[in-house]
């Protein structure tokens, strides 16, 4: 070996050895320190992970802790259960998922300890109250979906459909705005009983405008307008034996206020119809499409036998898209929650029969969802309105379907809470809040015993701790899934990009009706 | 001539270049240039660029996203005013260097004109204002793998030299796309030219269209969709993207690598070249004359490709965005553009407010006939669009036009700004903070950001409270659905009758749409505001309303100037008659209300 070559190699051998010595020396010890003075409180800490209940199959809560210092340590444990210490030098705590896992494995439905402990500048120890959280014994889905977009007001560039595994921080795009040549409005989607084997999702765009319904693998573009019907489908629900859809057929238009908060939308027009997926007929019946009412958010029992939807009376006249414009008094449009009987192997319909109504509780109530356990119907209950996520009123109401008693959940916060979804054990929801700064929605898993008492939700959390604070996206319409979705976001671009719509016509003649159309109370 | 003339010429040629790029070009006006128009079809598109690990990635899964990261990070600079030029001046001194070096390798003729076009067209580029930096980037990558390729691969076989042009061109296609075209041409015309290696040489042209294209439909394949919309044009398209400063330099070679070809053909080719080029043994004194000829060609191609005209429009941009207004009024006046886009408007209109002319002068620029603070399409993106509705008190009529613009322009730092303002003012501390929480990522506004952010923490008040304040003080408090611009500016009044701004707004309001008689009613109202006499175009706006209504109007108390008065008088006498002669009455009526109201606002009488 020439001299120069030794020259290099001996100097690659003392920059290695450099580096592991710098590496040993500035690992952090990972036993908790001996000498510490107790403060009476406990850590501040961000996101606020205490008090909270977990799902045990959660992914590391990590958090930053927000009390000055120069090391920091957090020891996680159980009773009888030494758990493990992270150390880190900045405020930032990340947990090792595989400890984490096994500490919440080991303790289902005991409380976890977090004894933070601070160094401060003058290398003294200061060890805050206990943090405690309960674990529950019931996992949650293992999958949730929601969209992801920015506070986007009319037009949408970069917004999506996403899926993410709960007890990792894996998350992958369902279907975005921005993929392939144009990009489109990606809106509610929604799975037969958690079951993501049954997929719909709605787009609207320059591709045109269409549900996208997967069905074991197969995605077909459904287009239901007509000639009769302009109107876009728009929220949907799966029947629980995947053969049929309801959905409901809005003319919304997005307004903007010039106080307060920026944006509201108002239903001009709506009604629900079925989609055959078999047939691939579109029926309806005058009780759920009623001119002169609107009737949105569709959601079946978990039994498949009632549709529950919200409805509230039109006071306003049919006008064409141009010459319309919000009434004056669309702070009064309240809606009622009802529900129809609905026979799937005959088509035929019950009556209708209202459930929670405006006038009972004062509020427009939306977004009926029945536990899947069909005791609890969780709804949102807001000042007025069909769209809760931009009012700040906006509340969760949990009602017995027992019992019929419904009361405001008290996790609520003075700001919006919306978009809730069931796990399928009926033991977890998921729902949109922005309690954090009234702009961006982010996702809060909450616990509901058999009694119906929910428990202080946890943020769904994410591998960098700070991650929210510089998020721009809002986080909204969560849906529980019981795995991912299989079909993948090539297969529904290639039905977008499909020439070959299927355009389907309601037929009111193919099922039976009953015309009544009136609510019996 | 870099290795003629050695570094002392050299030097000075780039020094005079930086001087030219500093003092004539100034791209330190690019800088919060976002989205202003040029002309029709032409704006600036300056690049988001964020600190940090995330926004890195997302560019480097991208063909060509590292040499646009760069170019997007060194375009923050420009902020500075000598950085700008600096590192223009970097780029046409890499790209001399490289033509320098590179040339005579391929056996291209380095003379006078090989080495003065590829700066004088960068020069010319540059002189557009709406270059690419990115492109020019990869070009000087493209120029340093060659020059890599070429000294690596020296006098080595030829599996050696396709193993190293194999280990070269993947990371480097990926890392600047569509520049890569120059990459491996170069280095294919050099193993054409220089070791006769014909099907290696072919090999590398291949590669230099293929590699970019499947490079880029690996990324779609993987990130997006290839369908039937998606055609072979549109993926060539976008692989050679940001490729065409280097594909020009290419052709350039090319023809270059011909023309000696034919040279070596033709004796009388031959000394017509080196009589031009100076490349032949010529006497010094000739040499130089030519080289002054040539020198000339080059200053007088910049002077003429120099774009005066967005030279203004960026002027006034910047004129407006650091608050500058008496400036803009005269740079306006001194130097008027050809067309006003609609940033300009609003800025001249604000600009006008500021110094208190806006009742004087306002028909003296052009004008929408509707005086629109109604949210459309071409004012969106508009900085000064924003700015005006947020310093007349629209806050969620910005908070609506911003996200617009959040969503189409991506994560502009003044789009941040702006949001936490309005956050601010909003009362919603924790929302503001997610937007200073980005912006706190960006290399100009970050250390603002985060002072801001150690004042929210520690409840202090922030920098930016002065403009929190008085947005706190002038935004409306009740609600009102889609109202029409005099309805908001009405409003705005209610809210603060002292709202001087959204007073005179509403009376351009007026003017500009030809509502004279609103004008009259509201004259009494002016002297509420401070004014010591009764604006000029409100003036002509009494005297237009009592001629045609033929009354008197009370002016409660004001009185009308001589000059006024005269003005009109004048006016009335050209305009009676059947055949009334515009272009005397724009003559006499120039800068005045009357032009606008009889010639633009479509009400004539």
């Amino acid at each position: 070996m020439s001299r120069p070559r030794r020259w290099w190699l001996a100097l690659l051998v003392v920059l290695l050895f450099a580096l592991m010595l710098t590496g040993w020396l500035s690992r952090l010890p990972t036993d908790l320190p001996r000498a510490v003075t107790m403060v009476a409180r406990p850590a501040r800490i961000a996101p606020d992970y205490t008090g909270c209940t977990l799902p045990p199959n959660i992914a590391p809560l990590n958090f930053v802790v927000q009390e000055p210092g120069t090391q920091y340590r957090v020891h996680l444990c159980a009773e009888g259960d030494n758990g493990f210490i992270v150390s880190s030098r900045d405020a930032n705590i990340q947990m090792s998922a595989e400890l984490w896992r096994g500490l919440l494995e080991r303790n289902r439905g005991n409380r976890v300890y977090w004894r933070v402990l601070v160094r401060d500048e003058h290398r003294q120890w200061r060890e805050f109250q206990t943090i405690e959280n309960r674990i529950a014994r019931e996992d949650a889905d293992a999958y949730v979906s929601y969209r992801r977009l920015t506070p986007v007001h009319t037009l949408f560039a970069n917004m999506g459909t996403f899926q993410r595994e709960l007890s990792s921080f894996a998350e992958s795009p369902i279907l975005v705005s921005a993929v392939g040549l144009s990009r489109r409005c990606v809106n509610c989607h929604t799975f037969s009983a958690n079951n993501p084997d049954c997929t719909l999702l709605h787009m609207r765009g320059t591709d045109g405008v269409a549900m996208l319904v997967a069905r074991n693998g197969q995605v077909a573009k459904v287009d239901t307008r007509s000639a009769t019907n302009p109107f876009p489908a728009s929220y949907s629900t799966w029947h629980p034996n995947g053969r049929v859809i309801a959905f409901s057929l809005n003319d919304m238009d997005q307004f903007f206020h010039s106080a307060g908060t920026t944006r509201g939308v108002f239903d001009f027009h709506s009604d629900l119809a079925l989609f055959l997926t078999e047939s691939g007929q579109m029926v309806t019946t005058p009780a759920i499409s009623d001119p002169d009412w609107l009737e949105t958010f569709p959601s079946w029992s978990p039994d498949g036998k009632n549709l529950y939807f919200c409805r509230a009376r039109r006071t306003w006249p049919a006008l064409r898209k141009k010459e319309r414009i919000v009434p004056a008094d669309y702070r009064q449009v309240r809606y009622d929650i009802v529900r129809i009987a609905y026979d799937e192997k005959t088509g035929a319909w019950g009556k209708l029969e209202t459930v929670l109504a405006a006038r009972d509780t004062g509020w427009s109530v939306t977004e009926p969802r029945v536990s899947p356990d069909g005791r609890f119907l969780l709804v949102t209950m807001a000042e007025y309105g069909s769209f809760p996520v931009f009012l700040d009123s906006s509340d969760l109401y949990l009602m017995d379907l027992r019992t019929g008693k419904y009361w405001p959940l008290p996790i609520n916060s003075p700001l919006s809470d919306s978009w809730h979804s069931w796990s399928s054990n009926s033991r977890w929801i998921v729902f949109a809040s922005k309690r954090d700064n009234g702009l961006f929605g982010r996702l809060y898993l909450a616990h509901v015993d058999e009694a119906g008492q929910v428990a202080k939700p946890v943020l769904l959390p994410q591998h960098d701790p700070r991650y929210y604070d510089a998020c721009l996206d809002n986080f909204n319409a969560p849906e529980f899934m019981v795995k991912p979705v299989s079909v993948s976001q090539r297969e529904f671009l290639q039905a977008i990009y499909s020439t070959e719509a299927q355009s389907v016509v309601m037929d009111k003649q193919s099922c039976s009706v009953d015309s009544s159309g009136k609510a019996e109370q | 001539m870099v290795r003629r003339c050695r570094f002392p010429v050299a030097g000075a040629v780039l020094g005079i270049v930086f001087l030219y790029l500093w003092y004539c070009l100034d791209p330190r006006l690019l800088y919060g240039a976002d989205k202003v128009v040029l002309s029709s079809d032409h704006w600036i598109d300056f690049p988001v660029f964020l600190s940090g690990w995330d926004f890195l990635e997302q560019k480097l899964v991208l063909p060509g996203g590292l040499i646009e990261y760069l170019a997007a990070g060194a375009l923050q600079y420009f902020y500075y005013s000598a950085a700008g030029p600096l590192i223009l001046t970097t780029v046409i001194g890499a790209v001399w260097c490289g033509t320098a070096r590179l040339w005579p390798m391929l056996r291209a003729p380095a003379g006078l004109i090989a080495q003065f076009v590829p700066i004088v067209a960068l020069l010319v580029a540059f002189n557009r204002y709406t270059f690419h930096l990115a492109s020019y980037f990869g070009l000087v990558a493209a120029l340093l793998l060659v020059s890599s390729y070429v000294r690596l691969a020296h006098r080595r076989s030829i599996p050696m030299c396709l193993a190293t042009f194999v280990v070269l061109s993947v990371p480097t296609c990926h890392a600047i796309g569509g520049a890569y075209l120059l990459a491996a041409g170069s280095c294919g015309l050099y193993e054409w030219s220089r070791r006769r290696r014909i099907s290696l040489a072919c090999l590398y042209f291949l590669s230099a269209v293929a590699l970019p294209v499947v490079g880029r439909i690996l990324v779609i394949s993987r990130t997006t969709y290839i369908g039937p919309g998606m055609s072979w044009s549109y993926v060539a398209r976008e692989a050679f993207a940001t490729g065409w400063p280097a594909g020009c330099y290419l052709l350039f070679l090319l023809v270059m690598s011909v023309s000696r070809a034919a040279r070596r053909h033709s004796p009388w080719i031959r000394s017509t070249w080196r009589r031009i080029d100076g490349t032949g043994r010529l006497r010094r004194s000739r040499l130089a004359v030519r080289s002054a000829v040539l020198l000339l060609l080059a200053v007088a191609a910049v002077l003429v490709s120099w774009d005066r005209e967005a030279r203004t429009l960026l002027k006034a941009n910047d004129f407006a965005r650091r608050g500058r207004w008496p400036e803009l009024v005269d740079l306006l006046v001194s130097a008027p553009p050809a067309a006003y886009p609609p940033g300009l408007v609003y800025d001249i209109n604000r600009a006008l407010f500021e110094t208190g002319q806006l009742g004087d002068r306002m028909f003296a620029f052009p004008q929408s006939p509707e005086f629109g603070l109604q949210i459309s399409a071409e004012a969106m993106p508009q900085r000064s669009y924003h700015e005006t509705l947020l310093q007349l008190g629209c806050a969620n009529e910005a908070e609506h036009v911003i996200h617009e613009s959040l969503e189409v322009i991506g994560l502009q730092p003044y789009l941040l700004s702006e949001l936490a303002t309005i956050n601010l003012a909003k009362g919603q501390p924790g929302a503001a903070r997610v937007f200073l929480n980005v912006l706190s990522r960006d290399i100009v506004w970050g250390e603002q950001a985060r002072a801001d952010l150690a004042r929210l923490d520690r409840n202090e008040p922030l920098s930016s409270d002065e403009a929190v304040r008085h947005l706190r003080s002038v935004m409306l408090q009740q609600d009102v659905i889609a109202p029409s611009s005099e309805q908001l500016l009405l409003r705005l009044l209610r809210r603060n009758p002292a709202n001087r701004m959204a007073f005179e707004y509403l009376m351009a309001h007026y003017l500009s749409t030809g509502q004279l008689q609103k004008v009259v009613e509201a004259i009494p109202q002016v002297r509420a505001f401070g004014y010591d006499r009764l604006p000029e175009h409100y003036a002509e706006a009494v005297l237009l309303y009592g001629q045609l209504a033929g009354r008197r109007v009370d002016l409660g108390g004001w009185t009308l100037t001589e000059a006024s008065v005269s003005r009109f008088r004048t006016l009335v006498e050209l305009t009676r008659g059947p055949d009334r002669d515009r272009s005397a009455i724009e003559r006499v009526a120039s800068g005045t209300y009357y032009t606008h109201y009889f010639l633009y606002s479509g009400q004539q009488r």
